[in-house]
C-alpha cells in the first residue's frame, strides 16, 4: 500500500506513524516513572507475595472449597469463579430470552408481538443496577424466613435465605467402575448409531448424554444404595442438606438475564428484519413452508449480522456482574477488590490482577465470537 | 449508586499512584500541604454513623468523628469550619489515605499490626475503646453468641469485624454464613428484612444503630465482646510532624478533661488558673505550641471550638445525645477507664 502513495503522502504516513510511537511510548514511560516515584515516597512495595497468605475471612458463597483457612490466592480463585457462574447462566439464559423475544417481535401474532415489545421497552430503560436491587429488595425480600418458608412436598422450601431442593451424590463404597463403563459404552453406541442413522451431530450428542441419564435411573433403581440423596430440612437458623440457591445469585442471574434480553431481543429482531424481504418472498415463491423459508433462507443470513453485536452483548453482562457488590454476591470485585484489598492494602497489584482477568475473559469471549462468526460467513466459491 | 462510588475510590488509589504531583513526603509536607489548600481533608463516616458523623437537615455536619476533625482544622489553621468531611464506607477509608486523598481519617478504624506497619499508616492515638459485639432480633430468642452456630452474619466489607468473627467461631466450633455489606445501611437493611439472623460490628457502631431503629426495643445487643477494637484517628507514615499535631490534638482534648478544663470555662481559666499543669496547656507559661509549629494558645482555641474529650463524647455518644452509650473504658483512667493522657511538657 505504501509503495503507491506519491512521495509527499509517503512521509505523512510514517510522520503519522512516528508520532503516535512517540505520544504513546512518551504516556506510558510517564506513567511508569510517576508510579515507581510515588510508590517509593511512600515506601509501599509491589509484590504478589500476599497472595499466599492465610485469608482468614469466611465467603458466604462458593462453588469451590473455602475455609478461613484458604489464602488470598483462594480467595481470587473463587471470586473469579463465582463471576464466571453468574457470566455462564447469565449468558445462556439472556440468549435464550433474547431470541424467544425477538421471534415473538417480528412475529404475526399481534398480542405476543406487542407483549414483546413492552418487555423490551421497560427493561432496556430502567438502569441495570437498580433491577438488581428491585429483584433482591422487593421480590426476594417478600419471601418468609426459613421458619415460615414454603414447603413444596416436603423436599423442596423457599425462603429468603433461598431456595432449596433435594440433591443427590455418589456414594464412593459403592464399586461404580463395572456401572460407569457399561453405562459409557452404551452411550458410545448410541451416539454413533444416532450419527450413522441422521448424520446430525446434534442426534448424536442427545441419544449419548439420555444413554447417560437412563444408565443412572436403572442404576438407582436396581442399586438404590449408589447414590446418597440429601433433603434440606430446617436445622436451626438455617436449612441444611439439600442445595441451595441463595437470594443474591438468584438477583443477580435474573436481573442480568432480562436486561440483556431485552437489547438482544431488539438485536435479533434487526437482524430478522435486516434480512431482504426479497429472499422470503423468493423462498416462499419456490414453494417452501413459512418455516423452512425461516429455517434455511432468513435465519442463516440473519445469524451473519446476528453475531457480532451479540457477542458485544455478552461482554457486556461479564462486566456487568460486577454489580454483584451491590447485593453482596461475592464476585471477584466484591471479594477480591473488597474484602481482600483491604485486609492487605494491596491496592495497584489487586486492581491489576482484577482488570487483567477481566480482559482475559473478554479476550476469551471475543476469540470464541470470532470462531461462531467465521462459521457462519458467506463462503465464496 | 454509593456503590459505584467505592468501587470508583479503590480505582481512585489506583490511578493517584500513577498520576504526578501529590507524591510529598517528608518532615512538614502534610502540613504545608494543608496550608496551601487551607482546608483539612477529613476522612469520615458515611452520614448515617449516628453519634459519629452525619449530617444534618441544615447541611451541617455533627458527631464525635467531625468533632476530632475539627479539632484539628483549629490547631493547623486556627478555623472549626476549614475542614472538608470526605464521607467514606469503610472499604474505601486505607486506599483515600494512601493514595493521598484525605490528609486524616479520623472514621472509626482499628488499630491493627498489620495496618500500621505494612499499610504505611501512622494512629493518632486511640479515642474509643471499642470491641466487636453482636446485635439481633429479639424474635429469634437467642441469649448468646454462643448460641449463634449456624446463624447467618451480616458483616461490614474488608473489616476487622470479618477477621474476628471467623476466629470466634472457628474457636468455638460453630458454623456461620457471611453476608458481606459495605455500609451500615446495608447491614441494617439485610438485618430488618431477615437475611441475616445477627449484625456484627463494633459495640458503640450498634449501639447507635438500636438507638435509631424504628423500634430499638424489638432488638437485643448479645452480651459478649469479641474482640478489641481500639479505634483512633489515623495518618500516612510520612509526615511526622503532621503525625503529631494529630496526636497531640487527641491528648490536649483528654488532657483537658482530665484537669477539668471545659468549652466554657477555658477563656477565663488562662486568666485564673494557679495550676502550672493547666497554665502550660493553655499557653500562659511556656512556648508550648512553636515546639509543633503551632500557635501558642492552640489549646484554648481548641477547647473552645469543640470542647474536652467528656464534653465530646456526652454531646454525640453519651448522656447528652440519643444514643446514651455509657463510658466504660473510654473513661479517664481517674474513673476506672483506659483514656491516660500523656504528659504536656
Amino acid at each position: 500500500m505504501r509503495s503507491v502513495l506519491p512521495p509527499r503522502r509517503r512521509f505523512a504516513w510514517w510522520g503519522s506513524q512516528v508520532a503516535t510511537l512517540a505520544v504513546v511510548t512518551a504516556l506510558v514511560g510517564l506513567s511508569i516513572s510517576n508510579l515507581v516515584q510515588n510508590l517509593d515516597t511512600r515506601n509501599l512495595k509491589l509484590g504478589f507475595d500476599f497472595l499466599n497468605q492465610q485469608a482468614g475471612f469466611e465467603i458466604g458463597f462458593s462453588i469451590l472449597p473455602f475455609s478461613a483457612k484458604s489464602t488470598f490466592w483462594d480467595v481470587f480463585v473463587i471470586g473469579l469463579a463465582n463471576t464466571l457462574l453468574v457470566t455462564v447462566i447469565g449468558v445462556a439464559a439472556a440468549t435464550i430470552l433474547g431470541v424467544s423475544v425477538g421471534l415473538a417481535r417480528v412475529s404475526a401474532n399481534r398480542a405476543l408481538s406487542n407483549a414483546a415489545l413492552i418487555y423490551v421497552e421497560v427493561f432496556r430503560n430502567l438502569p441495570l443496577l437498580m433491577q438488581i436491587l428491585l429483584w433482591y429488595n422487593v421480590v426476594l425480600r417478600a419471601l418468609p424466613a426459613p421458619r415460615q418458608a414454603y414447603d413444596f412436598w416436603d423436599a423442596l422450601f423457599l425462603s429468603n435465605r433461598g431456595l432449596y431442593f433435594p440433591w443427590f451424590s455418589f456414594n464412593p463404597v459403592f464399586s461404580w467402575s463395572p456401572w460407569i463403563a457399561a453405562i459409557l459404552l452404551l452411550a458410545c453406541l448410541l451416539a454413533i448409531t444416532g450419527y450413522v442413522t441422521s448424520k446430525s451431530a446434534l442426534a448424536a450428542t442427545v441419544s449419548g448424554l439420555g444413554a447417560i441419564v437412563i444408565g443412572g435411573f436403572v442404576l438407582a433403581a436396581i442399586h438404590p444404595e449408589a447414590i446418597d440423596v440429601s433433603i434440606p430440612r430446617l436445622d436451626g437458623f438455617d436449612f441444611s442438606e439439600g442445595f441451595v440457591v441463595r437470594p443474591e445469585l438468584a438477583a443477580l442471574v435474573v436481573a442480568l438475564s432480562v436486561y440483556n434480553g431485552a437489547f438482544i431481543a431488539e438485536l435479533v429482531r434487526g437482524a430478522i428484519e435486516a434480512v431482504g424481504r426479497g429472499q422470503k418472498e423468493a423462498a416462499l415463491a419456490l414453494g417452501l413452508s413459512r418455516r423452512l423459508a425461516f429455517k434455511l433462507v432468513v435465519f442463516p443470513q440473519c445469524l451473519r449480522i446476528l453475531v457480532p453485536p451479540l457477542i458485544n452483548q455478552h461482554l457486556n453482562l461479564l462486566k456487568a456482574s460486577s454489580l454483584a457488590i451491590a447485593v453482596g454476591y461475592p464476585d471477584l470485585v466484591n471479594v477480591f477488590v473488597g474484602t481482600a484489598l483491604n485486609q492487605t492494602g494491596r491496592a495497584l497489584e489487586i486492581v491489576s490482577l482484577t482488570m487483567a482477568t477481566y480482559l482475559a475473559i473478554g479476550m476469551v469471549i471475543s476469540a470464541i465470537g470470532a470462531r461462531v462468526n467465521a462459521s457462519t460467513r458467506i463462503v465464496e466459491r | 449508586m454509593t456503590e459505584f462510588k467505592k468501587m470508583g475510590l479503590a480505582l481512585l488509589a489506583w490511578a493517584l499512584l500513577i498520576t504526578p504531583g501529590i507524591a510529598l513526603a517528608d518532615q512538614g509536607s502534610t502540613v504545608k500541604a494543608i496550608s496551601a489548600r487551607g482546608e483539612l481533608l477529613c476522612g469520615v463516616t458515611t452520614g448515617k454513623g449516628t453519634g459519629f458523623s452525619t449530617l444534618d437537615d441544615k447541611g451541617v455536619w455533627n458527631g464525635m468523628e467531625v468533632d476530632f476533625c475539627r479539632a484539628i482544622a483549629v490547631a493547623l489553621l486556627g478555623d472549626a469550619s476549614k475542614v472538608k468531611f470526605a464521607p467514606l464506607e469503610f472499604k474505601s477509608v486505607i486506599a483515600s489515605l494512601q493514595s493521598g486523598a484525605i490528609d486524616v481519617a479520623a472514621r472509626q478504624v482499628t488499630w491493627t499490626f498489620t495496618r500500621d506497619s505494612e499499610f504505611n499508616l501512622d494512629w493518632a492515638g486511640i479515642y474509643l475503646y471499642d470491641g466487636q459485639a453482636f446485635i439481633a432480633s429479639k424474635a429469634i430468642g437467642v441469649d448468646s453468641a454462643l448460641d449463634l452456630n449456624g446463624a447467618t452474619v451480616c458483616v461490614t466489607s474488608g473489616s476487622t469485624n470479618e477477621l474476628n468473627i471467623s476466629d470466634y467461631f472457628r474457636s468455638h466450633e460453630m458454623k456461620f454464613v457471611p453476608i458481606v455489606g459495605d455500609s451500615i445501611e446495608q447491614n441494617a437493611a439485610n438485618l430488618e428484612a431477615g437475611r441475616c439472623d445477627v449484625y456484627t460490628n463494633d459495640l458503640s457502631t450498634l449501639v447507635s444503630l438500636k438507638s435509631t431503629m424504628a423500634k430499638p426495643d424489638n432488638w437485643v445487643i448479645l452480651p459478649e465482646v469479641i474482640s478489641k477494637e481500639p479505634l483512633g484517628p489515623v495518618v500516612r507514615q510520612e509526615d511526622p510532624q503532621f503525625s503529631d499535631i494529630v496526636r497531640w490534638t487527641l491528648n490536649v482534648l483528654i488532657a483537658a478533661e482530665e484537669l477539668g478544663v471545659n468549652k466554657e470555662s477555658v477563656i477565663q481559666m488562662v486568666e485564673t488558673s494557679n495550676n502550672p499543669e493547666v497554665q502550660r496547656l493553655l499557653g500562659k507559661s511556656g512556648e508550648m505550641g512553636a515546639k509543633l509549629g503551632l500557635a501558642n494558645d492552640w489549646v484554648v482555641k481548641v477547647i473552645s471550638a469543640v470542647g474536652n474529650y467528656g464534653e465530646i463524647f456526652d454531646r454525640n455518644l453519651g448522656k447528652d445525645s440519643l444514643i446514651k452509650m455509657p463510658r466504660g473504658a473510654s473513661a479517664l483512667w481517674t474513673n476506672g477507664g483506659l483514656l491516660y493522657p500523656l504528659p504536656y511538657r
